[in-house]
C-alpha cells in the first residue's frame, strides 16, 4: 500500500524556485496496478522518486507498506523495487553479479539468494547471457536483468517508470505479463506512463499529473466513461487537462 | 534498521573494487603506471643521459688548424703532459724503479704503458690514440683491476690530476681530429669577405663552423713555445667557434681547458725561472675534501627532492580515475540511483565508495614506491649504484610507507567529495585537474633551499608529507613531526570525508543537472 498525503515538492532552479509537485495525494492499493499518467516533466518521476526515498518532500507524508519515507527510508527502500531509466546498471559486471550485488545490499541470506537467482534468470530467460557483460547487452536483455535487479528482494511493491520504454514488442510483452503477474500475486504496483494504450491495457486505477498537480484520480473505468462515443483515449486525456483549464496542449 | 552494516559496506567495497579493476583506465594508472612506466621512464632516462654523456665524451671534434699550429699545439699538449702528475707517474713507472710493481696484479696495468711514452713525442701520439678507441677487453681487464685494489686514497690524491689529464690529454687532444684549411670543401667565391683576417684562414674556417663542417678553428702564432716562457709576454689566441651549436661548444670548452691547463704549465715554468715555486701563484687552495657529508647523505638529499614529488603524484593518480569513476561516472552511467535505492545507507555508501578510492591511491604509492626501490636495485647500473651509496634501513621504508597513509586518505576524500558534486566525468575532470598544478608547490617544497621542517610546517597538508620524507630518507626521523604530520592530514582527511558524506545526502548534489 501506498499512500501519498498532500505532498509538495519543490527546489530551486538557479534562483527561482521550482514546485515539481504541488499537494499531491493518492493512494495505491494491493492487487491492482495504479497508473500515473502525463506528459513529460509532468512530475511523475519526482513523485515516484519521493515514494522511493531518493528524494524528501518539502511537505506532505509519503507512506508505504506502513513506514514513513523520511522517517524510515531503509525499511521504505526494503519493500519497494523500482524500476526506470535513470537506475542503470552496472556495465562491466555481469547479469549474475549484479543480482548477487542487490541481493546482498538488500540482506537475502545467502541460499535463498542463489535460489531466487536461478529463480528470476529461469522468469525472466537471461541464462544464455547471465554470464556476458552488460554493456554487451541489448536495450530488452538490460531491461529483463533490471527487473529481476529490482525484484531480487522480492518486494511488495512494484514502482515501474515508463519501464517499455525503448523496447521491442517482445521485450515490452516480457514486462506487461510481468507486471500482470505481480498482480495477481497481490502485489502493489505503481506504472508512470505516458503510453495511453499501455495505461488502458493493464491500469485498475489512474491518476493524471500535469504540472505538478493531480488532474484526475479514480478507476480506469470512471476515466474510460467520460470518453465521448468514438473518442481515442489520447483525446479524453487531453480533453482532462483541457477541462483543468490547460489551453496549452491542444 | 542499523544505519551502518559492516556486511553492506563490505558488499559495496568489494563490487566497486571488482568493477574498477574491469575498468583499464584505473588498471593502468593505479597499477601500470606506478610499477612500470615511470621508473622505467626515469631509467631509460637515467640511461639516455648516460649514454648521452658517453657519447658526447668519447665525441670526437673537428678542429680547422694548420700545419704549424697542430705542431705546435701537439707538442703543448706533451709539454704539460711530461709535467703533469700523471706524465710523471708514468715516467716512474717506466723506470727501473717501478720493476717490483710487475710482479703484482697493478703491475699489470702498467704494462699497458709503452716505453717511453714521456719522452718520445711519436710514442705519445700513438698511445693517445689507442687511448681515443680503448678496446673493450683492456677497459674490462682494468676495471676488474681497479676492483681488486683498494684505491681509495689513491684516487683521493690524484682525482684532481686525473681529471687534468682527461680534459687535455683525452678530450682535448685524442678526441680531436684535425682538418687542414687546404683541405676543407667551402667554395671560394663565399670565402671572400671585406673583413680583415685574423689569420691566414681566418675567413675559411668561418665559414666551415658555420656549415659544420668543422667544429672549431684555431691559429697558433709560430714560436709560441719560447713566448710562453718569456716572462712579460702574454700572446692571446682565439678558438673560432659557434655557441649555438652545442658540439662547437664542446670543441671551445675542451680547447680553452687545455690553453688555461698549458698556461698554468708555462707560468709554473716562468716561476721557476725565477727561482719561485708554483705555489707563488697559487696562495690559496681550496681543497676537494671539504664536503663533509657522507655520499650516502648527499644522495638522501637528492633523492628526497625528488621522492615525495612523485610519491604524491602517484597517489594522486591513483586515487583520481577511481574517485572520477565512482562519483560523477555513475551519475553519468544513471547508477548511482540503482544503488540509491538499495537499502544501503548513505553512510555506508559515502564510506564504500571512499575505502575504494583510497585503497587504490595507497596501493598505486606503495607499487610507486616498491617498484622504484627494486628499480634501483635492479635496473640501476652498478656503476651509479656504488657512486650513490645509498641503502635504506627498513625502518625508514617503514616510516615513509607510513606517511602514504594521510596523503592517500586526504586525497580520496577531497576527489570523492568534487567527483559527486559534479554533473559529469568531464566536469569532474576539469574541477579536479587544477588541483595536480595545486599540488606541485607543497610537492616540491623539499628542494626550496630556505623551507626546513619544523613544527609549523609539521602542520600543513602535503608539504609536511614532502619534508619529512626527505627527513626519512636522511635517517632523521623526528617521530614528534611525525605525529603533528599524521595528526593534521588526519583532521583533513577526516573533514573531506565528513564533506563526502553529507555531499550523499543532498539531493541537489546527487540530482544535480
Amino acid at each position: 500500500m501506498i499512500e501519498v498525503q498532500n505532498v509538495t515538492k519543490s527546489y530551486r532552479s538557479g534562483k527561482s524556485p521550482v514546485v515539481a509537485l504541488d499537494a499531491v495525494s493518492l493512494n495505491c492499493r494491493p492487487g491492482i496496478i495504479t497508473g500515473i499518467l502525463g506528459p513529460n516533466g509532468a512530475g511523475k518521476s519526482t513523485l515516484l522518486r519521493l515514494i522511493s526515498t531518493v528524494l524528501k518532500p518539502t511537505s506532505g507524508t509519503l507512506i508505504v507498506s506502513g513506514f514513513d519515507t523520511v522517517k524510515n527510508p531503509s525499511e521504505v527502500r526494503s519493500c519497494i523495487g523500482f524500476v526506470s531509466n535513470s537506475t542503470a546498471l552496472y556495465g562491466r559486471l555481469t547479469p549474475l553479479e549484479v543480482l548477487q550485488y542487490f541481493g546482498s545490499l538488500h540482506g537475502v541470506p545467502q541460499p535463498q539468494l542463489k535460489q531466487r537467482i536461478a529463480e528470476l534468470v529461469e522468469r525472466f530467460t537471461i541464462g544464455d547471457y547471465a554470464r556476458r557483460s552488460i554493456d554487451k547487452l541489448s536495450t530488452g536483455m538490460r531491461q529483463k536483468v533490471s527487473i529481476a535487479r529490482a525484484v531480487i528482494h522480492n518486494p511488495q511493491i512494484l514502482i515501474f517508470d515508463e519501464p517499455t520504454s525503448g523496447l521491442d514488442v517482445l521485450a515490452s510483452r516480457t514486462v506487461i505479463e510481468f507486471l500482470q503477474e505481480a498482480r495477481s500475486q497481490g502485489k502493489t504496483v505503481l506504472l508512470s506512463t505516458h503510453l495511453m494504450r499501455e495505461v488502458e491495457r493493464l491500469c485498475d486505477d489512474l491518476h493524471i499529473i500535469h504540472r505538478g498537480r493531480l488532474y484526475f484520480s479514480g478507476s480506469i473505468s470512471e476515466f474510460l466513461s467520460a470518453r465521448t462515443p468514438d473518442e481515442e483515449i489520447e483525446s479524453t486525456f487531453l480533453r482532462v487537462i483541457q477541462e483543468h483549464g490547460d489551453t496549452h496542449l491542444l | 534498521m542499523s544505519s551502518f552494516s559492516l556486511t553492506r559496506f563490505v558488499t559495496i567495497y568489494r563490487k566497486e573494487i571488482m568493477e574498477l579493476l574491469r575498468d583499464r583506465r584505473t588498471v593502468i594508472f593505479a597499477v601500470i603506471v606506478p610499477i612500470l612506466v615511470i621508473p622505467l621512464l626515469m631509467m631509460g632516462l637515467g640511461r639516455l643521459i648516460q649514454t648521452l654523456e658517453a657519447q658526447q665524451r668519447l665525441q670526437v671534434v673537428r678542429v680547422l688548424a694548420d700545419e704549424q699550429t697542430r705542431t705546435q699545439y701537439e707538442q703543448l699538449v706533451f709539454e704539460w703532459f711530461q709535467n703533469s702528475p700523471v706524465g710523471l707517474g708514468m715516467a716512474v713507472a717506466e723506470s727501473p724503479l717501478a720493476a717490483g710493481l710487475k710482479n703484482s696484479s697493478l703491475g699489470e696495468a702498467f704494462d699497458a704503458i709503452p716505453q717511453g711514452v714521456t719522452q718520445d713525442i711519436n710514442v705519445f701520439r700513438e698511445w693517445t690514440n689507442t687511448l681515443r678507441k680503448p678496446d673493450p677487453a683492456q677497459k674490462e681487464k682494468a676495471r676488474e683491476l681497479l676492483a681488486e685494489q683498494d684505491l681509495s686514497d689513491i684516487q683521493k690524491d690524484y682525482r684532481e690530476a686525473a681529471l687534468d689529464f682527461h680534459d687535455v690529454v683525452i678530450k682535448g687532444y685524442a678526441l680531436v681530429d684535425w682538418v687542414s684549411p687546404e683541405t676543407l670543401s667551402v667554395p671560394e667565391v663565399v670565402i671572400a669577405s671585406a673583413e680583415p683576417e685574423l689569420f691566414p684562414y681566418d675567413h675559411r674556417g668561418r665559414l666551415g663552423v658555420s656549415q659544420q663542417l668543422v667544429e672549431a678553428v684555431i691559429h697558433l702564432p709560430s714560436g709560441i713555445g719560447e713566448k710562453l716562457l718569456e716572462p712579460r709576454t702574454t700572446t692571446e689566441v682565439t678558438i673560432l667557434h659557434d655557441s649555438t651549436i652545442s658540439l662547437s661548444r664542446e670543441a671551445n670548452s675542451r680547447l680553452e681547458q687545455v690553453y688555461r691547463k698549458v698556461a698554468e704549465n708555462a707560468a709554473a715554468q716562468r716561476l721557476q725561472g725565477k727561482d719561485l715555486p708554483s705555489a707563488f701563484l697559487r696562495p690559496l687552495r681550496v681543497s676537494l675534501e671539504g664536503n663533509i657529508a657522507s655520499r650516502t647523505r648527499i644522495t638522501s638529499e637528492f633523492l628526497g627532492s625528488i621522492l615525495p614529488y612523485l610519491v604524491i603524484i602517484f597517489s594522486f593518480l591513483g586515487g583520481l580515475f577511481p574517485a572520477l569513476d565512482l562519483g560523477a561516472g555513475e551519475k553519468e552511467r544513471q547508477t548511482l540511483e540503482t544503488l540509491l535505492l538499495s537499502t544501503a545507507s548513505r553512510l555506508e555508501i559515502a564510506l564504500g565508495k571512499y575505502f575504494v578510492i583510497f585503497s587504490s591511491s595507497l596501493l598505486a604509492a606503495l607499487l610507486g614506491v616498491t617498484s622504484m626501490v627494486l628499480s634501483y636495485q635492479i635496473l640501476m647500473p652498478t656503476e651509479i649504484r656504488t657512486l650513490m651509496e645509498f641503502e635504506l634501513s627498513t625502518t625508514q621504508i617503514l616510516a615513509c610507507s607510513l606517511l602514504l597513509f594521510p596523503t592517500a586518505a586526504m586525497f580520496s576524500g577531497l576527489f570523492l567529495a568534487l567527483s559527486i558534486y559534479a554533473r559529469s566525468f568531464k566536469e569532474a575532470q576539469n574541477t579536479i585537474a587544477p588541483f595536480q598544478f595545486l599540488l606541485i608547490l607543497p610537492a616540491l617544497a623539499p628542494i626550496l633551499p630556505t623551507v626546513r621542517l619544523n613544527a609549523t610546517l609539521a602542520l600543513v597538508p602535503l608539504v609536511n608529507v614532502s619534508l619529512l620524507t626527505k627527513e626519512f630518507l636522511k635517517g632523521d626521523i623526528r617521530w614528534d613531526y611525525y605525529g603533528l604530520t599524521v595528526g593534521s592530514c588526519s583532521l583533513l582527511a577526516a573533514i573531506c570525508i565528513a564533506y563526502c558524506i553529507r555531499q550523499f545526502h543532498r539531493e541537489e548534489v546527487l540530482f544535480r543537472s
